[in-house]
């Protein structure tokens, strides 16, 4: 009985020996030439920017291109980590230090969105129509009332605390709610408690229909959002496609991939625009990143 | 950075008592706790009527139950979520994304575990321990009190459990919760959103403090079981 | 449990016809336990439990009449009968702990609560010793103040000879001890009526003198005992009446 038993146990352990060398198998073919590791923002992803880019150019060159979206802290971290093989975010400050401490090599700027202004219709603070967004946020500060913020490092949030900043308000009045959480959540709570936030202009457009807000301040500069496509410096980490990477990345800036990018239309409606070589568009980042240590102090204390 | 840096770096958060990192533990705990106070009640109740009563379609309900307890948590929130929205039936009572609507969620998840877990416990109770006491002139009351001492491993290996559940589950405090800093951010909630942002440390050390409390509750457990046959205070 | 004072009027069956005349007759005025046309049928064999008093199961037992009133203080009746014959459930019934299938019993005591049944294995709280007294204590009908609560844990513990037990877990005791805590227990409180299930089975002789001293005791004080056991022994040698459940049907006997 007992011998039978221990058979059994053995053979049961072969199994599951068996089955994990199976699956440790797999693992090496993540590293082969023909796949490329890109860390993006979730607005990037979740407007169909993405899906309507790379196919084409998948089947052209004959890769994979396998998209991790999630926030720009996040996606700057997996860079470092030597997780991915190239980064495309949108907080010029952070990606500032990102490259100067080595983690990321060749930054290009590849386009710009906008950021919008979302309030309740009753507009209980009276931003709308304000032109410039800095003045909108103090009086929304000053009326006490709801602020939804992203509150999760992204780009967006990153954006969110500059407006802060140059608006010259503190966000810790009691109407600012710190929720760390993506674009898509932030706009339904935002809806749901009526409170004003900062929305990309694709997650806005892709769920007005669902949301109970409008757009209250629109097309102030400040509100430009621009992408910087860098890649993972490959002297850190070993088995990175840095080929395959740069040659994605010189694609996304070069006259057809800027096109492309020209072309995509959300509900009909142009959301990005190829900015390689603007010079408008060089001068909004400059003046985005005026103070080099922006990004570090965020990244350290990412609840203020 | 190394796994070995990020659990240094989340031991030193830890020790300098971060303010904010015990005031999101001090939320977890606080919603979690509420929640178990509001569920155990009924849930005792119903398992006793479970033990004590054969009504038609009782191994339905028992069945019903069980699965209710495999629900994802998520689901749960999200039902919650379509009831508190400002659309839903319950929109009225303005609770989506408080407190209030974290201990709901945790309730209802609470409740199906504890169920079943206190319905096996009273169960494994001798029928006669409920007849003696009554014999002896216990309202029934305090009989039922006397089967859950009887039971009282049982009941607490199901206090345990469901607290478990509920301190670590993330999906609903996440939906109905919000995650706002300060006022709904928990521990899971806190470690989905420090992951998200790349921010590790923060976040294995509030994995840390889940898991000292898991080993805690358990050696708590342990603890009992193995006084198990010594006297209890009446 | 409804009370077993609650009457059935289902008289359909032939024996009842007797019964019925019976039933009328008023109790007997000192009568301690007055009963008239009590019956049980088990449910039908098909495990339908729907119909679990449907009068068509089988008769376990019928008392069509009785009156029993203790020729003394006390009374000490020895319930024989074979294995099978139905005494668990007619104690059961007269404890009110079951339901009849029919009839009426009357207890000419305060409160069902004051007939005290002692379950064959006396069951003992997971407590200690004098966990399982305080519990009795606590829980009697009449209200005691802490203090005299403790008195009566103390005398109790004294009475039943387990006082330097008391803080053991009464699930470590002996059989015998056992017993007598279980007696201790119910006893606690006084009860007027003790009906104790077969109390002498596993007890070795030892333990069972001991019981027999007990109960002696009790009935000395004017508890009404009745005790079952499917053959004579040191328990029934005192008894004054013996009530013999033989093919369904309660014959009582006095044995003064």
């Amino acid at each position: 009985m007992q011998h039978r038993h221990s058979v059994s146990a053995h053979r049961l352990l072969g199994a599951i020996a068996a089955l994990s060398l199976g699956a440790l198998s797999i693992l090496p073919v993540q590293a082969a030439d023909n796949i490329i590791r890109l860390a993006t923002t979730t607005s990037t992803y979740n407007s169909g920017l993405l899906d309507n880019l790379l196919p084409p150019y998948e089947k052209a060159h004959d890769v994979t291109i396998q998209v991790i979206a999630v926030g720009t802290g996040k996606a700057l971290r997996m860079g470092q980590d030597g997780d991915v093989d190239v980064v495309m975010t949108h907080a010029p400050g952070a990606e500032r230090t990102f490259v100067d401490a080595g983690y990321g090599v060749e930054p290009h700027g590849v386009m710009y969105n906008d950021f919008v202004l979302l309030g309740p219709k009753a507009d209980p603070a009276a931003v709308k129509g304000m032109q410039d967004v800095d003045a909108a946020l103090s009086k929304i500060a000053t009326a006490n009332a709801g602020f939804v913020s992203r509150g999760d490092d992204s780009g967006t949030h990153k954006k969110e605390l500059t407006l802060w900043k140059s608006a010259d308000v503190v966000p810790e009045f009691s109407g600012y709610k710190s929720v760390g959480q993506g674009m898509g959540k932030v706009l339904s709570m935002a809806s749901e408690l009526q409170d004003y936030t900062l929305s990309d202009r694709g997650t806005w457009l892709a769920m007005q229909d669902k949301l109970d807000l409008s757009v209250l301040v629109e097309g102030d500069a400040r509100l430009f959002n621009p992408y910087q496509v860098i890649l993972v410096n490959p002297a850190n980490h070993e088995g990175l496609n840095t080929d395959g990477a740069r040659e994605l990345a010189e694609w996304l800036i070069s006259k057809e991939g800027q096109q492309a990018i020209n072309d995509f239309r959300l509900k009909g409606k142009a959301l990005f625009h190829a900015s390689h070589g603007e010079t408008g568009f060089d001068a909004q980042q400059t003046a985005d990143s005026t103070s080099p240590s922006q990004g570090k102090v965020e990244q350290a204390e990412p609840r203020s | 950075m190394s796994l070995w840096e990020t659990t240094q770096e989340a031991m030193g958060l830890l020790l300098r008592m971060d303010a904010a990192l015990w005031e999101i533990i001090g939320v977890s705990f606080r919603v979690s706790l509420l929640a178990m106070l509001a569920a155990v009640p009924p849930a005792l109740l119903i398992a006793f009527v479970l033990v004590r009563c054969a009504f038609p379609g009782r191994w339905l309900l028992i069945s019903l139950v069980n699965t209710l307890m495999a629900v994802p948590t998520v689901v749960v929130g999200l039902l919650l979520f379509i009831l508190l929205s400002r659309a839903g039936p319950l929109g009225d009572w303005h609770l989506l994304f408080s407190q209030p609507a974290m201990i709901m969620g945790q309730i209802l998840l609470a409740l199906p575990i504890l169920v079943v877990m206190l319905h096996a416990a009273l169960a494994s109770v001798d029928k006669r321990a409920w007849e003696t006491a009554l014999q002896l002139g216990a309202s029934r009351p305090a009989a039922l009190w006397r089967l859950v001492m009887e039971a009282r491993f049982g009941v607490m290996a199901a206090l345990v459990a469901a607290f478990g559940r509920i301190i670590a589950e993330v999906g609903c405090a996440m939906m109905v919760g919000g995650n706002i800093a300060g006022f709904t951010r928990n521990i899971t909630t806190a470690i989905a959103l420090e992951t998200l942002k790349g921010e590790y440390a923060q976040g294995v050390a509030l994995g840390m403090v889940l898991l000292v409390l898991a080993l805690a509750l358990n050696l708590l457990l342990g603890l009992l079981r193995g006084r198990g046959q010594l006297a209890v205070q009446a | 449990m409804s009370p077993p004072t609650s009457s059935s009027s289902s008289a359909t069956t032939d024996e009842s016809l007797s019964a019925a005349t019976a039933a009328a007759a008023p109790c007997a005025r000192h009568a301690l336990l007055c009963v008239r046309d009590l019956h049980y049928r088990l449910p039908p064999a098909a495990r339908g439990t729907a119909d679990a008093c449907d009068a068509s199961g089988r008769l376990l037992w019928q008392v069509p009449l009785l009156d029993w009133t203790p020729a003394h203080s006390g009374g000490w009746v020895h319930l024989k009968g074979d294995n099978g014959s139905g005494k668990t459930t007619l104690l059961r019934v007269l404890a009110g702990m079951q339901s009849p299938t029919g009839g009426e019993l009357q207890w000419a005591v305060p409160g069902t609560e004051r007939v005290h049944y002692l379950h064959q294995q006396p069951y003992l709280f997971d407590t200690s010793v004098s966990g399982n007294l305080v519990l009795a204590a606590r829980w009697q009908p009449q209200r005691r103040s802490a203090g005299q609560q403790r008195v009566q844990v103390e005398e109790m513990l004294d009475w039943s000879g387990l006082s330097d037990k008391a803080r053991q877990p009464a699930r470590s005791l002996s059989g015998g001890e056992r017993a007598r805590l279980a007696l201790a227990r119910a006893w606690l409180s006084r009860p007027p009526v003790l009906l104790l299930d077969e109390p002498a089975a596993n007890l070795d002789q030892a333990a069972v003198e001991q019981l027999a001293t007990r109960l002696e005791q009790m009935c000395r004080e004017g508890c009404a005992v009745i005790l079952s056991s499917h053959q004579d022994n040191a328990l029934s040698d005192g008894c004054s009446a013996r009530w013999t459940l033989t093919e369904g049907r309660l014959h009582t006997e006095s044995l003064l």
